[in-house]
């Protein structure tokens, strides 16, 4: 399988994740504050419901009185919207707000406005954001970029796992600067287990959309993935994660391929969703005590840096990991970890079911 | 060109921000190493002290580089010898 490996950069064609509105002339036509009368466009509603529904999430960037948000109440349209940013502050600032809170890179972002001094201002001072004209608005939902790409129930529930996301940084802000103390509050249960049949969509999902924390960055196809899960060397585990403010559902993959005296973890992914919570140190507490349990003495772990994945290699340093010289070269490194010396801790904030 | 107290100073403090008990940065052992039992950062820290030393130094770490986390004076000999452009 090693020959379907390519090289990382050439293949991130991002899907859009997350659509940022303006509000006058863009959801409705006039100037709200000007205007009280202003009417919502035609079929925006149903446009709204159309790229919801693909689990992409909407948020709004407005020059605006706070006032404006008024309207999206009046005109029923405020469960569309997660972390709306209604202020004077330049668009380009509060996208790359929107995207952090939402810890997605912004070519996984599209902006709508009608008014284009501002598509442009975005284009040229947030790079990789996608720009549409509002006066398209009807046709963004059959855009190829906008599409479910793999229907699973991690897919069209993601509108709302943002808003329990929104209460757990509440909370996070209440608990103030004592960590430890919030991520046990969140009451993690992590279930890590054997991939079955009907987890492949979701596999293929994450193999897709994950950047950030993926150990290789490669884009295989579906095929490939189908071919690993057919293939007897190789063996799929998936991780899901429940707290106390929702289920994120199937959030991890890693696939190991079983060699005589070692597990070679060949993908790691984790969804950017649940990144900081420590699911990526029991994952690998999981998948190290298993090696051992069946007799493994070496766990290794493939690692492909891209442009923004370099905290898996740095979290293998963490655990203790050390790269092996002899198998890496410039493209591609191995990390190696002893299980001689016992498998990896669990972070004590997340009980493990398995 | 700065000079070596004055970045461990500013390493240690960095450091410290990053540690649960915050302890007092002129505290901090330097030869121990800076994650899991040494200084006990644990991995959810590492990427913000990473992200922290470069940008207050104006250095890249790449994965080969790693190994500089293994002691605060590795990391200050790292930020010496790799500061192209230290503002203030």
């Amino acid at each position: 399988m090693s020959g379907t490996a390519r090289r990382a950069e050439s293949f991130f064609v991002a899907n859009v994740k997350c659509v940022i509105w303006d509000l006058d002339n863009t959801i409705w036509e006039g100037i709200c504050l000007e205007d009280p009368e202003v009417k919502i466009r035609p079929g925006i509603v149903e446009v709204l419901e159309r790229i919801r529904d693909r689990g992409i999430v909407q948020s709004i960037a407005s020059k605006n009185e706070p006032a404006a948000l008024e309207f999206i109440e009046k005109f029923g349209l405020q469960d569309f919207f997660v972390y709306p940013q209604v202020n004077w502050d330049p668009k380009e600032d509060n996208i790359r707000r929107i995207a952090e809170i939402l810890n997605i890179g912004l070519d996984s972002v599209a902006f709508v406005d009608d008014n284009p001094f501002e598509r442009e201002s975005v284009a040229a001072m947030a790079p990789g954001v996608r720009t549409y004209d509002a006066a398209d608005y009807i046709k963004l939902p059959q855009l190829p970029e906008m599409q479910l790409q793999y229907d699973t129930p991690e897919a069209r529930s993601r509108g709302r796992m943002y808003v329990d996301e929104a209460l757990r940084k509440q909370e996070q802000e209440h608990q103030g600067e004592r960590k430890e103390a919030f991520l046990m509050s969140l009451e993690m249960v992590a279930t890590p287990r054997f991939a079955e049949k009907d987890d492949l969509a979701r596999i293929c999902e994450l193999v897709t959309r994950t950047n950030q924390f993926n150990s290789t960055g490669i884009r295989y196809s579906d095929e490939e993935i189908e071919a690993f899960f057919n293939d007897n060397a190789y063996r799929f585990h998936v991780v899901s994660l429940v707290d106390k403010y929702g289920d994120y559902g199937r959030c991890g993959v890693a696939l190991i391929k079983d060699g005589s005296q070692a597990w070679d973890l060949e993908i790691l992914l984790l969804s950017c969703r649940v990144a900081g919570r420590g699911l990526g140190t029991s994952f690998l507490a999981y998948l190290t005590e298993s090696a051992q349990k069946s007799g493994k003495r070496k766990f290794k772990a493939r690692y492909i840096k891209t442009d923004r994945n370099r905290q898996i290699g740095l979290l293998y340093k963490i655990l203790g990991f050390s790269k092996n010289r002899e198998l890496s070269d410039q493209d591609s490194s191995v990390f190696e970890y002893d299980l001689e010396a016992g498998p990896i801790a669990r972070p004590e904030w997340i009980k493990i079911e398995m | 060109m700065a000079d070596r107290s004055s970045i461990e100073e500013e390493v240690r403090a960095i450091i410290s921000g990053q540690m649960p008990d915050k302890p007092d940065p002129r505290t901090i052992p330097d030869d121990v190493p800076i994650f899991r039992r040494g200084l006990g950062l644990d991995s959810m820290s590492g990427l913000s002290l990473l992200t922290a030393i470069e940008e207050r130094f104006n250095v890249y770490i790449d994965d080969d580089d790693f190994d500089i986390f293994d002691s605060l004076r590795q990391l200050v000999d790292f930020i010496l010898e790799r500061s192209v452009d230290r503002d203030s």
